[in-house]
């Protein structure tokens, strides 16, 4: 561990993941090279993708459940789908992971106690019941929660908005330097919606917690990553500053979903209602040698189906279109 | 001519769940009141829990246990000054004469509605031959059309529900929603898990089809951005109660109710990184909700008299209800 201090936070190698299934193997490109990188602490990364675009199968290969075909993982520096033992408890510590339903996270019929308490036993290796239930206490705090007011309750006891706070809490503990988050608001009303992103913010601002914030919605996106990678069909199509490209779009699929975004704003409603067409979503694309999105864009030709486009780096965003090459 | 169609009385209704022991009343939906007219689309906005969808039951006259109806009315208006008390009507009476050919539904999670044994043609095949009395080859040119602007292939008629994506049962739905030509359509959170650009064309159609046919659709979303690009007026809901209708340029420029200007500003926003602010404590159990305003433990600008009164819908500008003691009095 003596390069942890010098090397990237996170970076993702040429990543390949193939799911096999049905009788006769169909595959299924779920990740298809994939390349990204979290420089250092304190940054947070969106992860931008529609259903099916492989947003969480990439999650589970950070997290290590899933390995992936070819490519590497490597978290300052090592390799994680090939950790020693010591080396792994320490990754679990240092990587920590927030799912779209906290319901689903604890078990109903537990204490949302008992999940805190052996986090810290098993974890940092506190044994004295007090020194425990203080370490709590102040991490619950640090998040506007009291110890007192959760101690006793089992999951149905909260809200949702409250259980994704304690679930929080809880992947705080180990005073983790990366967090996953797997649409971690994605279920929870606006009104609270907007207090637990503030809390991402608060938590790189105070601790230099880095966030991986996977989701499919662009103006939470927005309102807090520094980076973002937009993810379709397996490939990232467009990465860079949030700001450069959510502000301006170069991939025509970034731009389609831009477009696509309904906004509280009923003056942008005539630009929202002209018309569009509606077309199948395909299994080919899924298998296509070149460009996944070419079968819906309009500036697609004969190169982009058949050969992937390269990553071309564009000021501070890599783009994989051939509109861009040789310019 | 008069053009209101659809007007909801005093209508109080909720479900009745055994507990310990103890019969419970969630108080779902309290003494709502609406007038819905003729070519519009109205929206009704609030989030989880407030008695969005079971106002939309009822509505539709959908009563089944646990689901009562404690008091009220929803009036079908068939032509002038002649209504048509729903709610008052026997189950059998509101299948037969009001769905499909008055009133369609869609319901929420609707993708999963499809009966899982019969091909998508005959879904529409029965609807049509029972409600339009349209024959087999009239029927099946009309199918296809409705699927073709829904940018579904014609070969699809012959599928199974379960070999279809979900976004594709969705259009399916909506389209045997709206092929018996009903004069309101109640749509539950249509295009919710959908990706946006599907999304987007759905709700263009829903648009396209409802000026089309110049009929009445009530669309539920928690979505707000939803409801400002689609919807003509909003009812904004709280615990059961409406707290606020006006057209959407008022609700999304103007809000007058506390709750909806807080909601309205905890919305990210693409292109604005200003600090945006949730709104504290969470809403109340509708088993025991708060006396007085419902949104009082919650708001800001609480005063003595929220605590004890509840509020009534009354129009502080032209067209523009709201329930609040506090701008009630100005």
């Amino acid at each position: 561990m003596d390069n942890k201090n010098t090397a990237q936070l996170l970076v993702l190698k040429n990543i390949n993941k193939v799911f096999r299934y049905g009788f006769f193997g169909f595959e299924f490109k779920a990740l298809d090279k994939v390349n990204l990188t979290i420089e250092h602490e304190g940054i947070i990364y969106t992860i931008a993708g529609e259903s099916g675009s492989g947003k969480t199968t990439l999650a589970r290969i950070i997290l290590g459940v899933h390995k992936p075909d070819e490519g590497l993982v490597e978290y300052k520096g090592k390799n994680i789908h090939s950790l020693k033992s010591s080396e792994a408890r320490w990754f679990r510590r240092e990587v920590q992971a927030i799912f779209q339903d906290p319901y689903a996270t604890f078990n109903p019929m537990k204490k949302v106690y008992s999940y805190l308490y052996e986090t810290v036993r098993s974890f940092l290796g506190f044994h004295d019941e007090s020194e425990i239930n203080e370490y709590i206490n102040s991490r619950l705090l640090s998040i506007g929660l009291k110890l007192d007011d959760v101690k006793e309750k089992y999951p149905h006891e909260f809200s949702g908005g409250e259980l994704q706070r304690i679930a929080i809490a809880k992947s705080l503990l180990t005073m983790p330097k990366l967090i996953i988050a797997d649409e971690p608001v994605s279920m929870l009303d606006a009104s609270f919606r907007i207090n637990i992103l503030n809390l991402f913010k608060d938590l790189k601002r105070r601790y230099n917690i880095s966030f991986l914030y996977i989701t499919h919605d662009l103006a939470t996106a927005y309102y807090i990553s520094d980076f973002i990678a937009i993810l379709y069909r397996g490939t990232i199509v467009e990465r860079g500053p949030t700001e450069d490209i959510l502000r301006n779009p170069l991939h025509p699929y970034t731009q389609i979903l831009l477009d696509s975004l309904p906004e509280p704003d009923p003056k942008k409603r005539d630009k929202y209602m002209k018309p569009l067409k509606l077309s199948e979503i395909e299994e080919k694309e899924f298998t296509v040698q070149g460009c996944k999105f070419s079968f819906r864009c309009s500036y697609s030709n004969e190169k982009c189906l058949q050969t992937r486009p390269p990553e071309i780096l564009i000021n501070n965003r890599v783009i994989s279109c051939w509109l861009y090459h040789y310019k | 001519m008069n053009d209101e169609v659809l007007r909801i009385k005093n209508l109080s209704g909720g479900y009745l769940v055994k507990r310990d022991n103890t019969l419970d009343y969630i108080d779902a939906v309290n003494d709502v009141n609406i007038i819905i007219k003729r070519d519009e689309v109205f929206g009704i906005a609030g989030e989880s829990g407030c008695g969005k969808s079971t106002l939309l039951k009822l509505l539709y006259g959908y009563v089944k246990s646990p689901l009562i109806i404690k008091k009220g009315e929803v009036l079908l208006s068939e032509s002038t000054n002649y209504y048509l008390n729903i709610l008052s009507l026997k189950n059998e009476e509101v299948k037969k004469k009001i769905w499909w050919k008055y009133i369609s539904w869609i319901p929420q999670n609707s993708m999963n509605v499809l009966n899982p044994t019969i091909r998508i043609k005959d879904h529409f095949l029965e609807i049509l031959r029972m409600h339009m009395k349209i024959e087999r080859d009239e029927a099946h040119k009309l199918i296809v059309e409705y699927l073709g602007l829904l940018g579904l292939s014609k070969d699809i008629v012959n599928a199974f529900p379960h070999q279809l994506s979900g976004g594709m049962r969705q259009r399916i739905i909506i389209a045997l929603a709206l092929i018996t030509r009903p004069k309101i359509v109640l749509a539950d959170e249509p295009t919710t898990a959908l990706d946006v650009v599907v999304q987007r064309g759905i709700l263009q159609w829903l648009g396209y089809k409802q000026r089309e046919l110049k009929n009445t659709m009530i669309i539920v979303s928690h979505d707000l951005s939803i409801h400002a690009m689609l919807s003509k007026r909003i009812g904004i809901m709280y615990a059961g109660k409406i707290v606020e209708i006006s057209r959407s340029e008022n609700i999304f420029e103007k809000p007058l109710h506390p709750y909806t200007q807080l909601l309205l500003s905890s919305l990210p926003r693409l292109g604005d990184k200003s600090l945006r602010i949730g709104i504290t404590g969470s809403p109340p159990d509708l088993i025991r909700p708060p006396l007085g305003c419902r949104f009082h433990p919650r708001c800001p600008y609480c005063i003595e008299r929220c605590i004890i009164e509840e509020p009534d819908l009354t129009e502080a500008e032209k067209d523009h209800f709201i329930a609040c003691s506090r701008i009630e009095k100005r």
